[in-house]
Protein backbone atom coordinates (compact mmCIF):
# COMPACT_ATOMS: atom_id res chain seq x y z
CA UNK A 1 0.00 0.00 0.00
CA UNK A 2 1.51 3.38 -0.99
CA UNK A 3 2.23 5.84 1.77
CA UNK A 4 -0.11 8.75 2.36
CA UNK A 5 0.00 11.82 4.56
CA UNK A 6 -0.91 10.90 8.10
CA UNK A 7 -3.57 13.58 8.22
CA UNK A 8 -5.63 14.59 5.22
CA UNK A 9 -7.40 17.87 5.83
CA UNK A 10 -9.31 20.34 3.71
CA UNK A 11 -12.27 22.72 3.80
CA UNK A 12 -15.63 21.27 2.83
CA UNK A 13 -18.40 23.82 2.21
CA UNK A 14 -17.11 25.99 5.04
CA UNK A 15 -16.67 23.01 7.35
CA UNK A 16 -13.43 21.13 7.98
CA UNK A 17 -12.71 17.54 7.13
CA UNK A 18 -9.74 15.81 8.76
CA UNK A 19 -8.85 12.19 8.15
CA UNK A 20 -6.26 10.48 10.32
CA UNK A 21 -4.53 7.25 9.43
CA UNK A 22 -5.75 7.43 5.84
CA UNK A 23 -3.81 5.34 3.37
CA UNK A 24 -3.22 6.58 -0.17
CA UNK A 25 -6.38 4.99 -1.51
CA UNK A 26 -8.61 6.57 1.09
CA UNK A 27 -6.83 9.92 0.74
CA UNK A 28 -7.42 9.87 -3.02
CA UNK A 29 -11.07 8.96 -2.54
CA UNK A 30 -11.61 11.77 -0.03
CA UNK A 31 -10.05 14.36 -2.31
CA UNK A 32 -12.00 13.08 -5.31
CA UNK A 33 -15.37 12.99 -3.59
CA UNK A 34 -15.21 15.86 -1.14
CA UNK A 35 -12.32 18.27 -1.79
CA UNK A 36 -13.85 20.95 -3.98
CA UNK A 37 -12.70 24.49 -4.66
CA UNK A 38 -13.65 27.10 -2.09
CA UNK A 39 -17.16 28.49 -2.19
CA UNK A 40 -18.86 31.31 -0.34
CA UNK A 41 -20.64 29.03 2.14
CA UNK A 42 -20.47 30.69 5.55
CA UNK A 43 -17.62 29.22 7.62
CA UNK A 44 -18.78 27.07 10.49
CA UNK A 45 -16.67 25.65 13.33
CA UNK A 46 -17.69 22.12 12.50
CA UNK A 47 -15.25 19.27 11.96
CA UNK A 48 -15.82 15.95 10.30
CA UNK A 49 -13.17 13.70 11.80
CA UNK A 50 -12.41 10.44 10.04
CA UNK A 51 -10.11 7.80 11.46
CA UNK A 52 -8.96 4.63 9.78
CA UNK A 53 -7.87 1.73 11.95
CA UNK A 54 -7.29 -1.99 11.58
CA UNK A 55 -10.11 -2.85 13.92
CA UNK A 56 -13.40 -1.23 14.66
CA UNK A 57 -15.37 -0.53 17.80
CA UNK A 58 -17.43 -3.31 19.30
CA UNK A 59 -20.04 -4.68 16.97
CA UNK A 60 -23.26 -2.70 17.04
CA UNK A 61 -25.65 -4.32 19.49
CA UNK A 62 -28.28 -6.43 17.85
CA UNK A 63 -30.81 -4.34 19.75
CA UNK A 64 -30.00 -1.35 17.58
CA UNK A 65 -32.75 -1.17 14.96
CA UNK A 66 -31.74 -1.74 11.38
CA UNK A 67 -32.32 0.86 8.74
CA UNK A 68 -31.72 0.51 5.02
CA UNK A 69 -30.26 3.41 3.07
CA UNK A 70 -30.81 3.38 -0.67
CA UNK A 71 -28.26 5.09 -2.86
CA UNK A 72 -28.15 4.73 -6.64
CA UNK A 73 -27.59 1.07 -7.38
CA UNK A 74 -27.07 -0.01 -3.77
CA UNK A 75 -28.87 -0.52 -0.49
CA UNK A 76 -26.76 -0.23 2.66
CA UNK A 77 -27.87 -1.63 5.98
CA UNK A 78 -27.07 0.39 9.09
CA UNK A 79 -27.75 -0.33 12.73
CA UNK A 80 -28.44 2.70 14.88
CA UNK A 81 -29.36 3.73 18.39
CA UNK A 82 -30.44 7.14 17.12
CA UNK A 83 -27.07 8.79 17.76
CA UNK A 84 -24.65 6.30 16.26
CA UNK A 85 -24.89 4.53 12.95
CA UNK A 86 -22.82 1.50 12.06
CA UNK A 87 -22.50 -0.52 8.89
CA UNK A 88 -20.21 -3.29 7.69
CA UNK A 89 -18.73 -6.27 9.48
CA UNK A 90 -15.62 -7.01 11.54
CA UNK A 91 -13.50 -7.06 8.38
CA UNK A 92 -14.53 -3.65 7.05
CA UNK A 93 -17.02 -1.13 8.29
CA UNK A 94 -17.58 2.23 9.87
CA UNK A 95 -19.39 3.93 12.69
CA UNK A 96 -20.70 7.49 12.55
CA UNK A 97 -21.25 9.53 15.69
CA UNK A 98 -22.69 13.01 15.61
CA UNK A 99 -22.07 15.63 18.26
CA UNK A 100 -22.75 19.32 18.56
CA UNK A 101 -19.58 20.63 16.94
CA UNK A 102 -18.93 17.93 14.44
CA UNK A 103 -18.97 14.28 13.51
CA UNK A 104 -16.67 11.35 14.09
CA UNK A 105 -16.46 8.57 11.55
CA UNK A 106 -14.45 5.59 12.75
CA UNK A 107 -13.55 3.36 9.81
CA UNK A 108 -11.84 0.01 9.93
CA UNK A 109 -10.38 -2.42 7.50
CA UNK A 110 -8.68 -5.56 8.65
CA UNK A 111 -5.12 -6.41 7.53
CA UNK A 112 -6.49 -8.64 4.81
CA UNK A 113 -8.72 -5.92 3.45
CA UNK A 114 -6.30 -4.15 1.10
CA UNK A 115 -9.15 -3.53 -1.31
CA UNK A 116 -12.32 -2.87 0.64
CA UNK A 117 -15.56 -3.67 -1.10
CA UNK A 118 -17.34 -0.83 -2.91
CA UNK A 119 -19.98 -0.90 -0.17
CA UNK A 120 -17.33 0.37 2.25
CA UNK A 121 -16.87 3.53 0.18
CA UNK A 122 -20.64 3.84 -0.31
CA UNK A 123 -21.03 3.67 3.47
CA UNK A 124 -18.37 6.32 3.93
CA UNK A 125 -20.09 8.54 1.39
CA UNK A 126 -23.39 8.19 3.25
CA UNK A 127 -21.67 8.93 6.57
CA UNK A 128 -19.93 12.09 5.33
CA UNK A 129 -23.16 13.21 3.67
CA UNK A 130 -25.02 12.72 6.94
CA UNK A 131 -22.35 14.70 8.78
CA UNK A 132 -22.66 17.60 6.34
CA UNK A 133 -26.44 17.40 6.64
CA UNK A 134 -26.18 17.54 10.43
CA UNK A 135 -24.12 20.73 10.06
CA UNK A 136 -27.09 22.38 8.34
CA UNK A 137 -26.68 21.83 4.60
CA UNK A 138 -28.96 19.73 2.44
CA UNK A 139 -27.93 17.85 -0.70
CA UNK A 140 -30.15 18.50 -3.68
CA UNK A 141 -29.99 16.28 -6.74
CA UNK A 142 -30.99 18.64 -9.51
CA UNK A 143 -29.71 20.44 -12.54
CA UNK A 144 -29.42 24.12 -11.67
CA UNK A 145 -28.76 27.18 -13.80
CA UNK A 146 -29.06 30.90 -13.41
CA UNK A 147 -30.02 33.73 -15.71
CA UNK A 148 -31.20 37.30 -15.29
CA UNK A 149 -31.65 37.15 -11.55
CA UNK A 150 -33.45 33.82 -11.47
CA UNK A 151 -32.02 30.46 -10.54
CA UNK A 152 -33.97 27.38 -11.57
CA UNK A 153 -33.60 23.82 -10.27
CA UNK A 154 -34.75 21.13 -12.69
CA UNK A 155 -35.73 18.03 -10.71
CA UNK A 156 -36.24 14.51 -11.89
CA UNK A 157 -35.11 10.93 -11.56
CA UNK A 158 -31.90 9.68 -13.07
CA UNK A 159 -32.09 9.54 -16.85
CA UNK A 160 -35.06 11.88 -17.24
CA UNK A 161 -32.98 14.58 -18.93
CA UNK A 162 -31.44 16.87 -16.32
CA UNK A 163 -28.06 17.02 -18.05
CA UNK A 164 -29.57 17.59 -21.48
CA UNK A 165 -31.79 20.34 -20.12
CA UNK A 166 -28.79 21.98 -18.49
CA UNK A 167 -26.81 21.88 -21.73
CA UNK A 168 -29.73 23.41 -23.66
CA UNK A 169 -29.98 26.09 -20.99
CA UNK A 170 -26.26 26.82 -21.20
CA UNK A 171 -26.55 27.10 -24.99
CA UNK A 172 -29.33 29.66 -24.42
CA UNK A 173 -27.11 31.77 -22.20
CA UNK A 174 -27.93 30.40 -18.76
CA UNK A 175 -25.04 29.99 -16.30
CA UNK A 176 -24.68 26.33 -15.37
CA UNK A 177 -24.43 25.70 -11.63
CA UNK A 178 -25.01 21.97 -11.27
CA UNK A 179 -25.77 19.01 -13.46
CA UNK A 180 -26.89 16.59 -10.78
CA UNK A 181 -25.85 17.64 -7.30
CA UNK A 182 -25.63 20.84 -5.32
CA UNK A 183 -25.67 21.65 -1.60
CA UNK A 184 -28.38 23.92 -0.29
CA UNK A 185 -28.38 26.39 2.61
CA UNK A 186 -32.02 26.09 3.68
CA UNK A 187 -32.17 29.50 5.33
CA UNK A 188 -31.06 31.41 2.27
CA UNK A 189 -31.87 28.92 -0.53
CA UNK A 190 -28.28 29.45 -1.68
CA UNK A 191 -27.00 26.48 -3.68
CA UNK A 192 -23.43 25.43 -4.37
CA UNK A 193 -22.77 23.29 -7.43
CA UNK A 194 -20.98 20.11 -6.45
CA UNK A 195 -20.36 18.02 -9.53
CA UNK A 196 -17.14 18.37 -11.51
CA UNK A 197 -18.61 18.40 -15.00
CA UNK A 198 -21.78 17.73 -16.96
CA UNK A 199 -22.16 14.01 -17.57
CA UNK A 200 -24.10 13.25 -20.71
CA UNK A 201 -24.66 10.25 -22.93
CA UNK A 202 -22.46 10.26 -26.06
CA UNK A 203 -25.46 9.89 -28.37
CA UNK A 204 -27.10 12.96 -26.82
CA UNK A 205 -23.96 15.00 -27.39
CA UNK A 206 -23.65 13.81 -30.98
CA UNK A 207 -27.29 14.59 -31.70
CA UNK A 208 -27.74 17.96 -30.01
CA UNK A 209 -24.29 19.21 -28.99
CA UNK A 210 -21.77 17.87 -31.52
CA UNK A 211 -19.26 20.51 -30.50
CA UNK A 212 -18.99 18.70 -27.16
CA UNK A 213 -18.76 15.19 -28.62
CA UNK A 214 -15.02 15.14 -27.94
CA UNK A 215 -15.58 15.48 -24.17
CA UNK A 216 -13.62 12.89 -22.18
CA UNK A 217 -15.37 9.68 -21.15
CA UNK A 218 -16.48 8.86 -17.62
CA UNK A 219 -16.20 5.35 -16.14
CA UNK A 220 -19.93 4.79 -16.69
CA UNK A 221 -19.69 5.38 -20.44
CA UNK A 222 -21.06 8.90 -20.34
CA UNK A 223 -18.96 11.87 -21.34
CA UNK A 224 -18.01 14.74 -19.06
CA UNK A 225 -18.32 18.26 -20.42
CA UNK A 226 -16.23 20.62 -18.31
CA UNK A 227 -18.12 23.59 -16.92
CA UNK A 228 -15.44 25.87 -18.36
CA UNK A 229 -16.63 24.90 -21.85
CA UNK A 230 -20.14 26.15 -21.08
CA UNK A 231 -19.03 29.75 -20.72
CA UNK A 232 -20.13 32.16 -18.03
CA UNK A 233 -18.21 32.97 -14.90
CA UNK A 234 -16.60 30.38 -12.71
CA UNK A 235 -18.81 30.83 -9.64
CA UNK A 236 -21.16 27.89 -9.55
CA UNK A 237 -23.52 29.31 -6.96
CA UNK A 238 -26.94 30.88 -6.96
CA UNK A 239 -30.06 31.52 -4.90
CA UNK A 240 -32.99 29.34 -5.96
CA UNK A 241 -36.06 31.14 -7.26
CA UNK A 242 -38.00 28.41 -9.08
CA UNK A 243 -38.44 24.64 -9.29
CA UNK A 244 -39.24 22.72 -12.45
CA UNK A 245 -40.11 19.02 -12.44
CA UNK A 246 -38.91 17.22 -15.54
CA UNK A 247 -40.99 14.59 -17.30
CA UNK A 248 -40.89 12.77 -20.60
CA UNK A 249 -43.23 13.75 -23.44
CA UNK A 250 -45.47 11.08 -24.90
CA UNK A 251 -44.54 11.97 -28.48
CA UNK A 252 -45.72 15.56 -28.19
CA UNK A 253 -43.71 18.76 -28.15
CA UNK A 254 -41.73 20.06 -25.24
CA UNK A 255 -44.05 22.14 -23.07
CA UNK A 256 -44.62 23.66 -19.66
CA UNK A 257 -47.53 22.49 -17.52
CA UNK A 258 -48.78 23.06 -14.01
CA UNK A 259 -47.76 20.78 -11.19
CA UNK A 260 -49.48 19.75 -7.96
CA UNK A 261 -47.94 20.70 -4.63
CA UNK A 262 -47.72 17.10 -3.50
CA UNK A 263 -45.81 16.18 -6.67
CA UNK A 264 -43.34 18.95 -5.87
CA UNK A 265 -42.99 17.60 -2.33
CA UNK A 266 -42.34 14.07 -3.58
CA UNK A 267 -39.78 15.31 -6.11
CA UNK A 268 -38.03 17.34 -3.43
CA UNK A 269 -37.76 14.43 -0.99
CA UNK A 270 -36.42 12.28 -3.81
CA UNK A 271 -33.94 15.03 -4.68
CA UNK A 272 -32.75 15.54 -1.11
CA UNK A 273 -32.88 11.95 0.05
CA UNK A 274 -34.05 11.04 3.52
CA UNK A 275 -31.41 11.55 6.23
CA UNK A 276 -30.42 8.97 8.81
CA UNK A 277 -30.95 11.05 11.94
CA UNK A 278 -33.83 12.98 13.42
CA UNK A 279 -31.90 16.27 13.60
CA UNK A 280 -30.82 16.23 9.98
CA UNK A 281 -34.29 14.99 9.04
CA UNK A 282 -35.74 18.11 10.64
CA UNK A 283 -33.29 20.29 8.71
CA UNK A 284 -34.24 18.57 5.47
CA UNK A 285 -37.94 18.77 6.25
CA UNK A 286 -37.66 22.53 6.82
CA UNK A 287 -35.75 22.85 3.55
CA UNK A 288 -38.40 20.90 1.64
CA UNK A 289 -41.14 23.07 3.12
CA UNK A 290 -39.31 26.25 2.18
CA UNK A 291 -38.54 25.02 -1.34
CA UNK A 292 -42.15 23.90 -1.78
CA UNK A 293 -43.24 27.52 -1.55
CA UNK A 294 -41.17 28.58 -4.57
CA UNK A 295 -42.92 28.99 -7.92
CA UNK A 296 -43.00 25.56 -9.52
CA UNK A 297 -44.02 23.98 -12.78
CA UNK A 298 -43.43 20.93 -14.92
CA UNK A 299 -41.35 20.77 -18.09
CA UNK A 300 -42.40 17.93 -20.35
CA UNK A 301 -39.35 17.07 -22.42
CA UNK A 302 -39.84 16.41 -26.09
CA UNK A 303 -37.93 17.62 -29.11
CA UNK A 304 -36.19 21.00 -28.80
CA UNK A 305 -36.67 23.88 -28.43
CA UNK A 306 -37.26 23.58 -24.71
CA UNK A 307 -39.44 26.20 -23.03
CA UNK A 308 -37.01 27.11 -20.27
CA UNK A 309 -38.90 30.25 -19.30
CA UNK A 310 -38.57 30.98 -15.64
CA UNK A 311 -41.21 32.53 -13.46
CA UNK A 312 -39.83 35.97 -14.18
CA UNK A 313 -38.65 35.64 -17.74
CA UNK A 314 -39.29 34.08 -21.10
CA UNK A 315 -36.90 32.52 -23.50
CA UNK A 316 -36.53 29.42 -25.58
CA UNK A 317 -33.49 27.24 -25.96
CA UNK A 318 -33.02 26.51 -29.60
CA UNK A 319 -31.60 23.35 -31.02
CA UNK A 320 -27.81 23.30 -30.88
CA UNK B 1 -60.88 -4.08 6.96
CA UNK B 2 -62.12 -4.72 10.51
CA UNK B 3 -64.09 -1.92 12.17
CA UNK B 4 -62.02 0.45 14.24
CA UNK B 5 -62.95 0.25 17.91
CA UNK B 6 -63.59 3.44 19.88
CA UNK B 7 -60.90 2.45 22.36
CA UNK B 8 -58.27 1.62 19.72
CA UNK B 9 -55.02 3.56 19.75
CA UNK B 10 -52.67 4.06 16.84
CA UNK B 11 -49.09 5.16 16.37
CA UNK B 12 -47.43 6.87 13.44
CA UNK B 13 -45.04 4.67 11.51
CA UNK B 14 -41.46 5.66 12.39
CA UNK B 15 -39.60 7.37 9.58
CA UNK B 16 -42.62 8.96 7.92
CA UNK B 17 -41.64 12.49 6.92
CA UNK B 18 -43.98 15.46 7.07
CA UNK B 19 -44.03 18.51 4.85
CA UNK B 20 -46.21 21.36 6.04
CA UNK B 21 -47.60 23.34 3.11
CA UNK B 22 -49.96 25.30 5.39
CA UNK B 23 -53.02 24.41 3.33
CA UNK B 24 -52.15 20.73 3.59
CA UNK B 25 -49.80 18.45 5.47
CA UNK B 26 -48.10 15.98 3.16
CA UNK B 27 -46.93 12.66 4.61
CA UNK B 28 -44.38 10.52 2.82
CA UNK B 29 -43.12 7.08 3.78
CA UNK B 30 -39.64 6.93 2.27
CA UNK B 31 -39.61 3.14 2.47
CA UNK B 32 -42.68 2.64 0.31
CA UNK B 33 -42.92 6.07 -1.38
CA UNK B 34 -46.53 6.13 -0.19
CA UNK B 35 -47.85 9.69 0.03
CA UNK B 36 -50.83 11.10 1.83
CA UNK B 37 -52.18 14.61 1.93
CA UNK B 38 -54.03 15.81 5.04
CA UNK B 39 -56.39 18.77 5.27
CA UNK B 40 -56.93 20.74 8.46
CA UNK B 41 -59.04 18.00 10.04
CA UNK B 42 -56.57 15.29 9.06
CA UNK B 43 -53.69 17.38 10.35
CA UNK B 44 -55.40 17.75 13.74
CA UNK B 45 -55.92 14.00 14.02
CA UNK B 46 -52.36 13.21 12.88
CA UNK B 47 -50.87 15.63 15.39
CA UNK B 48 -53.02 14.26 18.25
CA UNK B 49 -52.59 10.63 17.28
CA UNK B 50 -49.90 9.32 19.63
CA UNK B 51 -51.52 7.96 22.75
CA UNK B 52 -55.09 9.12 22.09
CA UNK B 53 -57.87 6.55 21.65
CA UNK B 54 -60.29 6.93 18.76
CA UNK B 55 -63.16 8.25 20.88
CA UNK B 56 -60.92 10.92 22.42
CA UNK B 57 -59.71 11.95 18.98
CA UNK B 58 -63.33 12.31 17.87
CA UNK B 59 -64.11 14.38 20.96
CA UNK B 60 -61.17 16.68 20.24
CA UNK B 61 -62.29 17.06 16.66
CA UNK B 62 -65.93 17.77 17.53
CA UNK B 63 -64.82 20.54 19.83
CA UNK B 64 -62.22 22.05 17.53
CA UNK B 65 -64.32 22.03 14.36
CA UNK B 66 -67.79 22.53 15.84
CA UNK B 67 -69.33 19.33 14.49
CA UNK B 68 -71.30 16.61 16.24
CA UNK B 69 -69.43 13.83 17.99
CA UNK B 70 -70.96 11.27 15.62
CA UNK B 71 -69.78 13.17 12.56
CA UNK B 72 -66.32 13.55 14.05
CA UNK B 73 -66.18 9.85 14.92
CA UNK B 74 -67.07 8.91 11.34
CA UNK B 75 -64.36 11.23 10.03
CA UNK B 76 -61.75 9.88 12.42
CA UNK B 77 -62.56 6.25 11.61
CA UNK B 78 -62.46 6.93 7.86
CA UNK B 79 -59.16 8.79 8.08
CA UNK B 80 -57.54 6.16 10.31
CA UNK B 81 -58.72 3.45 7.95
CA UNK B 82 -57.08 5.22 5.03
CA UNK B 83 -53.86 5.82 6.96
CA UNK B 84 -53.80 2.17 8.02
CA UNK B 85 -54.28 1.08 4.43
CA UNK B 86 -51.46 3.38 3.35
CA UNK B 87 -49.22 1.87 6.04
CA UNK B 88 -48.60 5.24 7.65
CA UNK B 89 -49.97 4.21 11.04
CA UNK B 90 -50.27 0.96 12.96
CA UNK B 91 -52.11 -0.15 16.07
CA UNK B 92 -50.19 1.23 19.04
CA UNK B 93 -47.41 -1.16 19.90
CA UNK B 94 -47.17 -2.48 16.36
CA UNK B 95 -45.78 0.60 14.59
CA UNK B 96 -42.65 -0.18 12.65
CA UNK B 97 -42.97 -3.94 13.02
CA UNK B 98 -44.10 -4.63 9.49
Amino acid sequence: MPAAPDVVTFALLGRRLAARGADARLAAWLHGAWDHPPCSAAPLPYEIEITLAAAGPPVAPAAWPETDVAIPGHVLRFRSDGHRWQTGDPAAGLRLELHEAGARIACWRGPGEESPPPAWYHGLYVAVTEAVRASGLVPLHAAVASRGGETVAWLGSSGVGKSTTLLFAAEAGWRAIAEDLCWLEPGTLRVYGWDRGVRCRPETLERFFPHFADAPPAPDGKRIVAYERLGGDAAREGTLTELVLLGRADGGPSRRTDVRSRDVVRALWEATGVPLGEASRAVTSAAVERLSRLPAGRLVLGPPPLPLAGARGADQASEG
Amino acid sequence: MAPIADSARFARKPGVVETDLEAELVLLDPATREMFSLNAVGRAVWRALPGRPVDALAGDLAQAFDVTYETALDDVRRLLGELLEAGLIAPAGDAGRS
